[in-house]
């Protein structure tokens, strides 16, 4: 089985295990490498822009990248329903229509510029914030690198530390300044900030966590005079203020569970966790259960 | 140590000395571990909680069957540089990357492998008879083939 490209400058060849690019011109190969069961391939084809090998059948799909040979993707399809434009490949599998965004597959997308000292996705992967330190702009991107609307304006010394997001990426939160003296709320819709939260003197934050509907945030922080004394601080984002100071925990990170309450875990103590409602009250008084019982 | 919920909030995702392991937040029972995860610095569940990833650690990816605690495929390799963050998008199908390089990545998250695995863990096919009964007008085909 072979399959030109659509500028015909390449030809695809497939043996029972093999398959090789080659150039037709020089008649050199270009790529090659293995691939299990082509002896049943019944169709070969290139996607539009060439980058992309298609081989069929049967009920199997098989996804190659041109450059290098490599399978990208093999699995089970009816293979006369596969559609591929390009860079969004459909094909139906268990009377499911899969559509797939393969761009990313075929080349890694460096970011341009100097490389971000923060880089975060958000929980539904919709945008990846990057910010360089000292840099006056915050960027939102796509998931594929490109900015999405205006760059956030920051302030000069800003480094940005411990970014969470609420679970739609609504609001991104961050520990900010050179002093971490304060934590900056954004709303990424609005590109404005919607608070600057200050920490208390003597005390730097260690650790950050947003509560998936962005309504409340907790921010682990260390007395700067003895980090042995560290402090869970819970902020009411709605209300904007301070809902609770829970002491005696020492450094933690906080992870929240869905819809009701929230993990710290020691940072030093590997078998102590707190588990609390998400105002920061003690689930039941003293309770460690949380990760020291789950071993 | 890396902790992560199940987007329902009942299933809990943490690394431990020799692998990972999901317990029941209610009753704090093990559901299963897999051994030889290295740990990581974050862990992903899919939007349907489905499946799981163990993202870093050793500069890879790994999928997880949550119901099964199976390696769904082999690690995604991310290259030279280690992973930053990583999201799963609102399909569940594909995992946005990015390195400490600067450079994106998607990892495919094969529904062709999850199938298979999921009906090993059934053990058994959709009768014709089901079939119908929950896809109606639809031609039958063995969903585990």
């Amino acid at each position: 089985m072979v399959a030109f490209s659509p500028d015909e400058q390449t030809l695809a060849c497939v043996t029972a295990s093999r398959i090789s690019l080659v150039d037709v011109r020089t008649g050199r190969t270009l790529a090659s490498g293995p691939v299990s069961d082509l002896e049943s391939v019944d169709r070969l084809w290139f996607s539009p822009d060439g980058r992309l090998l298609a081989a069929t059948g049967p009920a199997r799909l098989r996804l190659i990248r041109v450059s290098d040979a490599q399978v990208l993707l093999d699995q089970p399809v009816a293979t006369d329903a596969v559609g591929f434009d390009g860079t969004t490949l459909r094909y139906l599998a268990d009377a499911t229509v899969v559509s797939l965004d393969v761009t990313g597959l075929l080349d890694p997308v460096r970011l341009p510029g100097p490389v971000p000292d923060t880089e975060l996705f958000s929980p539904d992967g919709r945008l990846l914030v990057t910010h360089k330190a000292g840099s006056r702009a915050m960027m939102l991107r796509d998931p594929r690198g490109r900015v999405v609307g205006t760059p956030l304006p920051m302030e000069a010394d800003s480094m940005i530390r411990d970014p969470a997001f609420s679970g739609d990426g609504g609001l991104l939160a961050f520990t900010d300044g050179r002093s971490r003296d304060y934590v900056s709320l954004w709303d990424t819709t609005r590109r404005t900030r919607v608070a600057k939260i200050p920490i208390p003197d003597m005390w730097y934050p260690h650790s950050l966590a947003m509560a998936p509907d962005g309504a409340t945030l907790a921010i682990g922080v260390s007395a700067v005079v003895d980090p042995s004394r560290a402090r869970l601080l819970i902020w009411d984002v709605r209300q904007a203020r301070w809902s609770r100071s829970i002491g005696r925990v020492g450094e933690v990170e906080v992870v929240f569970r869905p819809g009701s309450t929230m993990v710290a875990e020691s940072q030093a103590d590997p078998t102590a966790c707190w588990t609390f409602r998400r105002e920061g009250r003690p689930v039941r008084p003293s309770d460690r259960r949380g990760c020291g019982a789950l071993r | 140590m890396t902790l992560a919920f199940s987007p329902d909030g009942h299933t809990i995702a943490m690394h431990l000395p020799r692998g990972l392991a999901f317990f029941d937040v209610r009753t704090g029972e093990r559901k299963g571990s897999v051994s030889a995860i290295p740990d990581s610095d974050q862990i992903l569940f899919s939007p349907r909680g489905d499946v799981a990833a163990s993202i870093g650690g050793d500069r890879s990816v790994q999928l997880l069957d949550v119901a099964t605690s199976a390696r769904l495929g082999v690690p995604f390799a991310g290259g030279a540089s280690y992973f930053k963050s990583a999201a799963f998008d609102a399909s569940g199908t594909v995992i946005h990357t990015v390195d400490d390089a600067g450079v994106l990545r998607d990892v495919l998250v094969d529904p062709g492998r999850i199938a298979a695995t999921v009906c090993a863990r059934v053990g058994q096919t959709l009768t014709p008879a089901e079939w119908e009964r929950h896809l109606p007008g639809l031609p039958y085909r063995d969903p585990c083939p």
